[in-house]
């Protein structure tokens, strides 16, 4: 069975789904009891749950989530909501040092079954300060874990697995598509981390996204089918670390092209760990180069249309995929 | 010294011996090497007189025109540095071997020598990653591969391409690696010659049967046979088929012969094509007719299963229109196996070159009368006539084309078997 939700409320069911299941289950955040949550994902669940399972913190994130790593150790199992990923860096401290580490340092004795959540990237006009990309930031630490779901199926079933994940889960949610809609299974839908989601099927080049702009890669590879005629595969990576390296290389096996796409910046991000993996994994099979679509190297502008350019466009990964294809000259 | 060009299609010349050492004094026009191009072989000249200071190109190797193979110092005058001009660059075999141990040297121009190719390279050309997986995997030379990606980077589709080619690719490059055809030869244009292009037809016909020649590994198997009973059987049968209008050749009974007898060996009665032997059970008889512009080669249907004047009257018909231009496309395609006569020309003995993709085809021969011996070993006049049989080795062997022309031999020695 299955229905047509929200992603924002995919993520709540999620939530009340584990918090009715486990009572060590806990939510905090600013602003996320008695008035829902900035962006509504905690809506009713402070009447629901009370206002100790329900936290309304001050904004200090770098105590609030030191707090939540701490009960995490001591065998909570506590949601904390950061407003945007930006303010984590106030916390990150706590998320680095702390969360990242302290079951290595501990021998695996204490773990760290901690979920931090919040909208992750830009398109929404909120300016430099509010749109931030952290995967690749948070992508560079072993021992935590990151994940991006973009279709509100997965964002509940990888919430599902995050709450119940003994690690530190670094949980991105696509900020700019909390009011998009798609069907979500009833029940328990756990999806499990480091498995890619083949978004669309294709044979003669394969786009690789994450969040939001697998939606763009999807769009793309109807006008590439549409003008072109190509027959684009779109993978969605979901989770990236653990990263499903053999769907992205059984993918090129088969396309022998391929484009990885991003809403950061390009510098040192995750379309160049993609590149790299397909290099070292299947540089047999690879009739051209690896293309990558990033964001502009700026930071993220408010206006609209200066917005719209800063990050990547539908026309920008098609293009992408005609070079892969030789079908363009760069 | 550089190789030199020794005719407009030459590109490359092999220097097949040295006839002077390194450090050797040369005299100005004495022969210093020998050098083979596609048409002869000759000695190659010193231009100028001095020391053979250094030789560039091995014994064997192919030296594409323009390239140094040697340098003749004169008085005083030093041996150039290596890899100085741009030509130098691209001559793949002056890298090794410019001074040190000679061995060495050689060693390194042998290893450095690419494969043999009929596009030069420096053994480095843009191919993506799979491009050379799929070389590697169906022994392709990438060399001979045009790229049609950036830069001329070979890509998938282009190998693809030419892995699709396939047959006729392999075909290619059989006959590139085998000593190349030498090219057709300028006309002399002297007083009395006359040049005459060849019709579409001829040219057609002569594509057709040099591919027949060159792919098809033709045998040849010659019979004789007595055919005294059959042209008295053929003066008995025209003189009471006379009011009926019916007059059968010698041919007739031939082409009757060889349809029936490919009843027994259906081999011969077979198509050679892209994904196996088609073996027919119907003779569909083609027969070899000359015209002024060439030669068309008729059909006559289910042969076997026709009665001599039927045989008859149809070869007319069809030789008749056939002088006219006047057939179909379909009465002159699809036949499984020819006969090809040249009797009324008077020719003793000759043999045909297979029609593609037929197994085989026969070649009749004029009667003559010579002496034979009887049973009592007297000597007797016989009618002699003589076939030969052109079969393919891919699909026929000796022994079967053998037995099928003795079956040919003896339905032509008791000719009512062919009436019957």
């Amino acid at each position: 069975m299955a229905e047509t939700k929200t992603y924002r409320e995919a993520l709540r069911e999620a939530m009340v789904h584990e918090m009715d299941r486990d009572e060590s289950v806990i939510l905090m955040g600013e602003d996320i009891g008695v008035y829902g949550g900035t962006h509504l994902i905690t809506d009713g669940l402070y009447d629901k749950y009370g206002p100790r399972r329900v936290i309304d913190t001050p904004i200090s994130e770098n105590g609030f989530t030191g707090a939540a790593v701490g009960m995490a150790m001591m065998g909570m199992r506590p949601v904390v909501e950061m407003m945007t990923w930006n303010f984590s860096f106030l916390a990150a401290d706590q998320i680095i040092q702390n969360a990242a580490k302290v079951r290595y340092f501990s021998g695996g004795q204490v773990k760290v079954p901690l979920v931090i959540r919040g909208p992750n990237g830009g398109g929404v006009q909120l300016s430099a300060q509010h749109t931030h990309s952290l995967e690749s930031f948070y992508g560079h630490f072993p021992g935590l874990k990151v994940v991006a779901p973009v279709t509100p199926n997965d964002a509940k079933g990888m919430m599902l697995t995050a709450i119940r994940d003994d690690n530190c889960v670094i949980f991105l949610e696509a900020g700019a598509l909390y009011g998009t809609k798609g069907e979500v299974e009833e029940g328990d839908n756990a999806v499990p981390f480091g498995k890619a989601r083949i978004a669309r099927e294709g044979s003669d080049v394969t786009l690789i996204a994450y969040g939001r702009q697998v939606n763009l890669c999807l769009r793309a590879a109807e006008t590439l089918e549409e003008e072109d005629g190509v027959d684009a595969e779109v993978i969605d990576l979901r989770s990236l670390r653990p990263f499903d390296e053999d769907a992205i290389v059984e993918s090129v096996k088969k396309t022998h092209r391929a484009v990885a796409v991003e809403e950061q910046w390009r510098w040192f991000g995750v379309a160049s760990e993609v590149a790299a993996i397909i290099q070292e994994k299947a540089f047999d099979y690879l009739d051209a180069p690896v293309e990558r679509v990033s964001g502009a190297e700026t930071p993220a502008p408010y206006a609209r249309n200066l917005e719209l350019l800063a990050f990547p466009s539908e026309k920008e990964v098609a293009n992408a995929a005609r070079w892969a294809l030789y079908m363009e000259e760069k | 010294m550089i190789m030199p060009k020794m005719g407009d299609a030459m590109e490359e010349g092999t220097l097949l011996r040295w006839l002077k050492s390194q450090g050797d004094e040369v005299e100005a026009g004495e022969p210093i090497a020998e050098i083979e191009t596609d048409k002869v072989t000759m000695e190659l000249e010193a231009e100028d007189s001095g020391t053979l200071a250094e030789l560039y190109a091995e014994e064997g190797q192919d030296v594409p025109v323009g390239e140094a193979i040697a340098f003749i110092a004169g008085e005083g005058e030093e041996v150039p540095e290596r890899g100085g001009g741009e030509e130098r660059e691209e001559t793949p075999a002056e890298e090794g071997g410019s001074g040190g141990d000679p061995e060495a040297a050689t060693a390194t121009r042998e290893e450095e020598r690419p494969a043999p190719s009929t596009q030069r390279t420096d053994g480095h050309f843009r191919a993506s990653p799979i491009v050379r997986r799929l070389a590697r995997e169906n022994n392709l030379d990438l060399s001979k591969i045009k790229g049609t990606g950036p830069q001329g980077r070979i890509v998938e589709r282009d190998v693809r391409a030419a892995l699709e080619r396939g047959g006729a690719e392999a075909a290619e490059e059989r006959e590139e690696a085998a000593p190349r055809p030498a090219p057709a030869p300028e006309p002399a244009g002297e007083p009395g010659t006359e040049l005459v292009q060849p019709s579409r037809m001829q040219k057609i016909i002569g594509e057709r049967m040099q591919q027949a020649k060159r792919e098809i590994p033709h045998f040849y198997a010659t019979i004789e046979a007595d055919v005294g009973e059959l042209a008295q059987l053929r003066r008995d049968l025209n003189e009471r088929l006379a009011d009926e209008g019916i007059k059968l050749s010698v041919n007739d009974f031939v082409m009757k012969a060889c349809a029936l007898a490919l009843r027994k060996f259906p081999m011969l009665n077979a198509l050679w094509t892209g994904d196996g032997i088609e073996v027919h059970e119907r003779v569909d008889l083609a027969m070899a007719v000359a015209l002024e512009s060439g030669l068309i080669t008729p059909v006559i249907r289910d042969a076997a299963n026709k009665t001599l004047s039927a045989i008859s009257a149809e070869a007319k018909d069809l030789a008749s229109r056939a002088r006219d231009g006047k057939l179909r496309p379909e009465e002159y395609q699809g036949g499984t196996f020819t006969v090809s006569n040249m009797g009324m020309f008077g020719v003793e003995s000759f043999s045909a070159i297979i029609n593609p993709p037929q197994a085989a085809i026969v070649a009749v021969s004029s009667i003559v009368r010579r002496p034979g011996f009887d049973e009592e070993g007297n000597v007797v006049p016989v009618d002699s006539m003589k076939l030969t049989l052109s079969a393919d080795h891919r699909i026929v062997n000796g022994a079967e084309g053998a037995q099928y022309m003795a079956e040919v031999r003896r339905l032509l020695e008791n000719p009512m078997l062919l009436v019957v």
